[in-house]
């Protein structure tokens, strides 16, 4: 449809350029039939004032003619000089009036205004043309009234004198402007009148090359952005990971490809997709309210298992509407994986804490065993009731406390999920410091805590994970200070937990004064495998777990070396207080 | 003339110190019992000479080997004739003389069995005392 739309375009503008050569071609032919008419005019019109000359000449001569042959019948009385002198007189009547109606006299400048004396005149010559009819009127007085005649169309004489000078005045003036045309012949007004509108015609013709370049350019590129587009899609249903375009606001699936398919095996028109997209978008949120970024998700699906999802929420502009971009690696395998070696980290931690353990829980055994022995003798010996009784609270209470140790253990044993909770940060560091407390009580360094933060000040992750982040630093410092202690002396080994709110964050500080980390081991402290203990005691993935840990809550890990030590730093996002807890 | 049975126990586990106490005395000992090295040591210098000494290992920031070496340089018959360590960690393979003690338990430990161990130890002294 595109492609017949660009032929109709095509030939349009094709249609449109010829018909504006077309154009521009009978206009330049119209302006040069104009031009000549217009040169055809001019000279006729010049003829026109050349014959003005000759008009005003004839009368001056016919009154010339005229006056001779009035003084000639003054000397001679003859009839036939009568008849001589009427006729000239009408000729000369006959010249007068062209001088004022015909269509030469009009270009002659000011004639017009000659015209009343003219007229008068033109009666005067009537009255003599009269007389002369009568000519036995002039047998006695003849030659004096041809006299007073001759002297009566004197001033006539003098009138066409003027007009003949002006008409002469005005026939050279016209002459030198011919010959001014004539010397600049008409060919060169036409030959720029050719040349601009050739330039025109090439103008256009240029204007149309570039407007079909553009437009073949123009095309190319839509051609090129539907290529990219079509390799784009292809792309994205080629993608291992799952890609989700939706609407946010209706939240209605524009895209999805076959990797998203596959993890939620539903058709568009699910309501799985709208919980997925829906979860994917509470999980988006981060503390600053900002509704994209990063996504570490579970998804439960209809068939009842759940899959682990990381990827990221942002915004697109589909098709020229925003949308909501969502794309999701099924990490399932990975988490899976990450949650076997965080538990099998987990364990072997636990393998070292036996020891610690074992003695953490013979000390109430112990309390039981010899409160168990009193007991039976008091009551061999017939002691009091309430004797016994207190043993027996004694012992209740040492059970309890064996419990917690046990429920440490276990809790410290669970399987970590891949669900995130939102959960108190101090409480969870109390817990994992009081994990390994006993063990720096036996080994003699002191664990100093300084957790500036309210019980209500929380965090959103997996707690299990993030006490086990927690106790993995506090199980490196430990074995930093023992190793340094061994080898330097000095300085009484001391590790510092330190917590404390920061903005929207929370940073937590582990020191410790063990010797601080190797330069060259510091960069890629945080890599897989990396290690400093030996190969019995550290299995080289508890940092890296724990970045991973980090990273999944929204917060970064780091290290760096003190002067007697190193510090690790947590920085972690606070989750939002809530409305009411703020209000106090 | 048998010498008085006198005990010092020193262990940071007051409940255990306690019971402990409390067994011995009903068996005729006299204790005293303490919480910490620092305090069994102030309990020695000031003159207080128990013929028993029964200490934690590890008691609050001191060693309890501290304590026994401590008691051991008083005058000879000042010294305890029993000297008794107690510990909740595993030590498989250490034995009493590692620590410069005569007897070594593992919490938890049997009371009956640790008075007659020490009373059988006291009348070896008394014997070779006596030769």
């Amino acid at each position: 449809m595109n492609l017949s739309f660009d032929k109709l375009t095509t030939r349009g503008m094709r249609f449109v350029s010829a018909a504006m050569v077309v154009t521009t071609i009978v206009f330049f032919v119209a302006t040069v039939m104009v031009y000549n008419s217009t040169d055809s005019q001019r000279s006729m019109l010049a003829k026109k004032i050349h014959n003005s000359g000759w008009i005003v000449y004839q009368a001056q001569l016919e009154f010339l003619k005229a006056t001779s042959r009035l003084r000639l019948a003054a000397v001679s009385s003859h009839a036939d000089e009568f008849e001589a002198l009427k006729l000239r007189l009408e000729l000369l009547r006959s010249r007068l009036p062209i001088l004022y109606e015909s269509d030469e006299a009009d270009l002659l400048p000011g004639l017009t205004g000659y015209k009343p004396d003219l007229q008068i005149f033109e009666q005067r010559l009537d009255g003599m043309i009269d007389a002369l009819s009568h000519p036995d009127l002039f047998e006695v007085s003849g030659a004096d009234v041809f006299h007073e005649w001759d002297i009566e169309l004197q001033p006539l004489g003098r009138l066409l004198q003027r007009v003949l000078l002006s008409s002469v005045s005005y026939n050279e003036a016209t002459a030198q402007i011919e010959a001014q045309l004539d010397a600049n012949p008409a060919r060169i007004p036409l030959l720029l009148l050719f040349a601009s509108g050739t330039i025109l015609v090439l103008i256009l013709l240029a204007t149309e090359r570039r407007v079909q370049m553009r437009l073949t350019q123009v095309m190319q590129g839509q051609a090129a952005l539907q290529s990219m587009e079509s390799s784009l899609l292809a792309v994205i249903q080629a993608t291992p990971a799952c890609v989700i375009v939706f609407d946010p606001a209706s939240e209605q699936v524009r895209l999805i490809n076959p990797a998203a398919l596959a993890v939620v095996d539903a058709p568009l028109s699910d309501p799985d997709w709208k919980r997925l997209t829906r979860a994917a978008r509470e999980v988006a949120v981060d503390t600053n309210g900002n509704p994209w970024g990063s996504i570490t998700m579970t998804f439960s699906r209809r068939q009842g298992d759940v899959v682990s999802l990381r990827g990221s929420l942002c915004e697109v502009l589909w098709h020229g509407t925003p949308q909501a971009l969502l794309v999701v690696a099924d990490t399932s395998r990975i988490r899976h994986a990450e949650l076997q070696v965080m538990q099998a980290a987990k364990l072997a931690s636990l393998g070292e804490m036996a020891t610690a353990i074992a003695h953490e829980l013979n000390q109430p055994l112990a309390v039981i065993k010899m409160a168990t022995a009193n007991a039976a003798r008091l009551l061999q010996s017939g002691a009091g009731h309430e004797l016994v009784q207190a043993k027996l609270d004694r012992i209740q209470g040492q059970v309890d406390r064996a419990k917690r140790i046990t429920d440490q253990v276990r809790r410290y044993a669970r399987m970590p999920t891949d669900h995130s909770t939102s959960f108190s940060i101090r409480a969870a560091l109390e817990l994992a410091a009081g994990f390994v407390a006993e063990q720096y009580r036996a080994a003699g360094i002191q664990l100093l805590l300084r957790f500036n933060v309210s019980p209500d000040v929380m965090v959103m992750g997996e707690q299990i994970m993030f006490e086990q982040l927690i106790v993995n630093l506090l199980v490196n410092a430990r074995d930093a200070c023992e190793t340094h202690a061994l080898a330097q002396g000095g300085a009484p080994p001391r590790v510092l937990v330190h917590c404390r709110v920061e903005g929207d964050h929370v940073i937590i500080e582990v020191d410790d004064n063990g010797g601080g980390i190797a330069p060259d081991i510091l960069p890629h402290l945080f890599e897989a495998f990396t290690t400093t203990k030996p190969a019995d005691k550290g299995t080289g993935l508890g940092l890296s777990l724990s970045r991973t840990v980090v990273r999944d809550m929204g917060g970064t890990i780091s290290a760096a070396n003190l002067a007697e030590g190193a510090r690790f730093t947590v920085d972690i996002p606070r989750l939002a207080a809530p409305v009411s807890a703020m209000a106090e | 003339m048998t010498k008085r049975r006198t005990l010092l126990i020193c262990d940071d586990e007051p409940e255990l110190a306690e019971e402990l106490g409390e067994f011995f005395t009903a068996t005729d000992w006299h204790v005293r019992t303490c919480h910490s090295a620092r305090d069994a040591l102030t309990v020695l210098l000031e003159g207080y000479h128990p013929i028993c000494l029964i200490t934690d290992l590890r008691v609050g920031e001191h060693d309890g080997a501290e304590l026994v070496a401590a008691a051991r340089l008083l005058p000879k018959d000042l010294q305890p004739q029993v000297v008794v360590i107690i510990t909740g960690h595993i030590i498989n393979e250490a034995e009493a003389a590692d620590f410069d003690a005569d007897l070594l338990y593992v919490k938890p430990l049997d009371p009956i069995l640790m008075v007659d161990q020490i009373e059988a130890v006291l009348a070896q002294a008394a014997s070779a005392n006596s030769l």
